[in-house]
């Protein structure tokens, strides 16, 4: 036990302000955080979901000790800023999609002989779909990716999430929650979830419930238990 | 003889304190009487204690007899002990220390092992001086009714100054705001064809439509939960007590972004049983400054006696929970501000300027940049008044024992080391 210090009694007249915020929100009270922290009669926190890329690091990483933010998984808002966005445009540019759509293409025709079997003759035969697609692509699709490719290095990110960080992710059995570097955001995770896991019912909400959920469990367990059977 | 100077030494400083309390007590006295009745509120809006259910003068008078004073059927007597208290320790004070004297004697009467190291030690028997002199001190009271009718009168003082500072403020007109929307507009599309313009114009063509499916597909694989959980692997895992606290953070920040002002004041009601009252808040957001709402929680110092201490000696203890017991009487009240998000296109206005802007020595969002600035500058006003208040209606009485327990804290804390 420590007998309340002379601190104790020195630090009661003081306003403790918690600012609260998801998105912009979480971003303008961060600074408003940053801001009102210099006035001795304010003991500040904030505390963001989604909150963007916000500051350089060494801004950020001075935040620390009282500014806190919330990051699920693959929400794009908070690895958004000028750099990150130029580079996952170039990204998408540059990216040679012909293989990928081939594929997708043998699978797409054989499953659809499958589903209209009385049609099948109709269809053309994969093989020489296949080959006519590939030719196609030589010509026109690789040429004119190739072209955009060769455009150095990408930006480099000025601008990461404030704070302290804690990121939840998709685990593979639930969602968990870590304290990780802020500077893990400073690139678009491209993924179909990039919008939804930044809304606070379908990403937030659901993500933080299953993560409280899931805190007590240990999967890890239960695999081992799966193998040994 | 060291022994000796250690016991000297309280035995001065307990006479020291009690002048000094008695001194700083007398002198402000009148203050704080004038204070707790002149701070009562007309439109007072508490709810569980007296102040908030009836403001009829003779019903005050039966509540104070009947609860505050004991139940005493004669009048003289109840006048007597009515003008006795007139000249007593403000009644919050009293009854928190009321409180803890209880406590204290019922933990050491639960005590089973004889404490002697309380008798034999000369600081301790210093504190337990100090404690019991305090608790002599203390008269009867209602400790619940009582406070919560000094937190609530507190509050509605509060309200009722912070709002008559909050209305002072003065509306935009309409060709302003179109004004200030052209602007933000202007430095958006300026920023969008700066950073993408040459992008856009020369590598967009319809293959980018095509190639956004299997890029996802791509990363997704590049991002899948095997791998996360590898990168994560040697970070320290949130926990449950910390996604609750951080889940009720989540609900307000949800909140604000309701439509009206009814609607986020109804779900503030129901939030934390309605501890947490609206002081200032808004849904119109603009360019460089979103909607946001100022709360207050309704209990005074509301985060205390979550971190209990434990020690060995009893008597430190239990002084150091009747000094926890004095701190909610204290001037630190919790104020939470919500900033609501992306909503309307002032707000969209906002987070379109991505270029980063210098801000202390590094770089920073440049519309939020702005729109923190704003939030800073537009309530940083209202927090002061807020502290000022604050300070003034909570801590008249409580300067009273101030010189007194700091005294008592810069002693115990030399003795406490030196031990």
């Amino acid at each position: 036990m420590g007998f309340p210090p002379i601190r104790w009694f020195l630090e009661r007249d003081k306003i403790r302000l918690v600012i609260i915020g998801h998105s912009l929100g979480a971003g303008a009270g961060t600074i408003a955080a940053m801001e009102l922290k210099e006035h001795d009669f304010l003991e500040v926190e904030a505390i963001g979901f989604g909150c963007p890329s916000l500051l350089s690091r060494e801004l950020s990483e001075s935040t620390k000790e009282y500014v806190t933010t919330v990051v699920n998984d693959a929400d794009i808002v908070s690895r958004m800023s000028g750099s990150s966005m130029t580079n996952v445009l170039l990204d998408l540019m540059e990216y040679d999609w012909t293989h990928d759509v081939l594929v997708d293409l043998e699978f797409s025709l054989e499953r659809l002989k499958e589903v209209f079997s009385d049609f099948r003759g109709f269809l053309p035969e994969t093989s020489k779909a296949l080959e006519w697609f590939t030719k196609r692509m030589d010509e026109v699709v690789r040429p004119t990716i190739a072209k955009r490719a060769p455009r150095g290095d990408k930006l480099p990110s000025v601008l990461i999430p404030p704070g302290r960080c804690i990121h939840l992710f998709r685990d593979g059995y639930g969602t968990t929650g870590t304290y990780t570097p802020c500077d893990w955001f400073s690139s678009v995770e491209f993924s179909l979830t990039l919008i939804d896991d930044h809304l606070i019912p379908t990403g937030y909400n659901r993500a933080m419930l299953s993560a409280a959920q899931d805190s007590d469990r240990d999967y890890s367990v239960s695999t081992i238990r799966l193998f040994s059977r | 003889m060291k022994h000796r100077h250690f016991v000297i030494q309280p035995c001065l400083l307990l006479l020291l304190t009690l002048t000094t309390l008695l001194a700083l007590g007398l002198a402000e006295k009148p203050k704080t009487r004038e204070t707790q009745e002149g701070a009562e509120p007309e439109s007072c809006e508490s709810s569980g204690s007296f102040w908030g259910k009836d403001s009829d003068p003779s019903s005050l008078q039966e509540f104070l007899k009947t609860t505050v004073f004991g139940q005493s059927e004669d009048g003289a007597k109840g006048k007597e002990i009515n003008e006795e208290s007139d000249n007593a320790w403000p009644r919050p004070f009293l009854s928190f220390l009321e409180a803890r004297r209880n406590d204290w004697i019922e933990s050491l009467n639960n005590n089973d092992e004889p404490d002697t190291t309380s008798s034999k030690n000369p600081f301790l028997s210093f504190v337990e001086g100090i404690h019991h002199t305090i608790e002599s001190l203390v008269e009867s009271g209602d400790e619940k009714a009582i406070a919560n009718s000094s937190n609530e009168k507190i509050l509605s003082q509060v309200l009722e100054k912070v709002r008559s500072i909050t209305h002072k403020e003065e509306s935009i007109g309409f060709q302003e705001f179109i004004s200030i929307m052209t602007d933000a507009l202007k430095r958006v599309t300026k920023q969008i064809q700066d950073n993408f313009g040459d992008l856009l114009a020369t590598n967009i063509d319809a293959y980018i439509a095509l190639a956004i499916p299997y890029y996802a597909m791509n990363q997704d694989a590049a991002h899948s939960p095997l791998t996360k959980r590898r990168l994560h692997r040697f970070y320290q895992t949130v926990t449950k007590n910390e996604w609750i606290d951080l889940h009720d953070a989540l609900y307000l920040s949800h909140l604000a972004y309701v439509d009206t002002i009814e609607q986020f004041e109804t779900g503030l009601d129901d939030f934390e049983d309605g501890a947490w009252k609206k002081l200032d808040g808004t849904t119109q957001s603009f360019p460089d400054l979103p909607a946001s709402f100022l709360l207050i929680h309704k209990e005074l110092d509301p985060m205390d006696g979550k971190s209990k201490g434990g020690g060995a000696f009893p008597g430190l203890e239990a002084l150091q929970e009747t000094l926890q017991k004095i701190k909610p009487q204290k001037s630190e009240v919790l104020v939470t501000l919500v900033v609501r998000g992306t909503k309307q296109i002032s707000d969209l206005l906002s987070d379109g300027l991505l270029e980063p802007e210098e801000y202390r020595g590094g770089h920073a969002h440049g519309g939020i940049l702005a729109s923190g600035k704003n939030l800073a500058k537009k309530y940083l006003p209202m927090l002061r008044d807020l502290h000022k208040i604050t300070s003034e209606l909570c801590c008249v009485w409580y300067l009273n024992l101030n010189a007194t327990l700091t005294i008592i804290s810069i002693w115990s804390y030399i003795f406490h080391n030196h031990f």
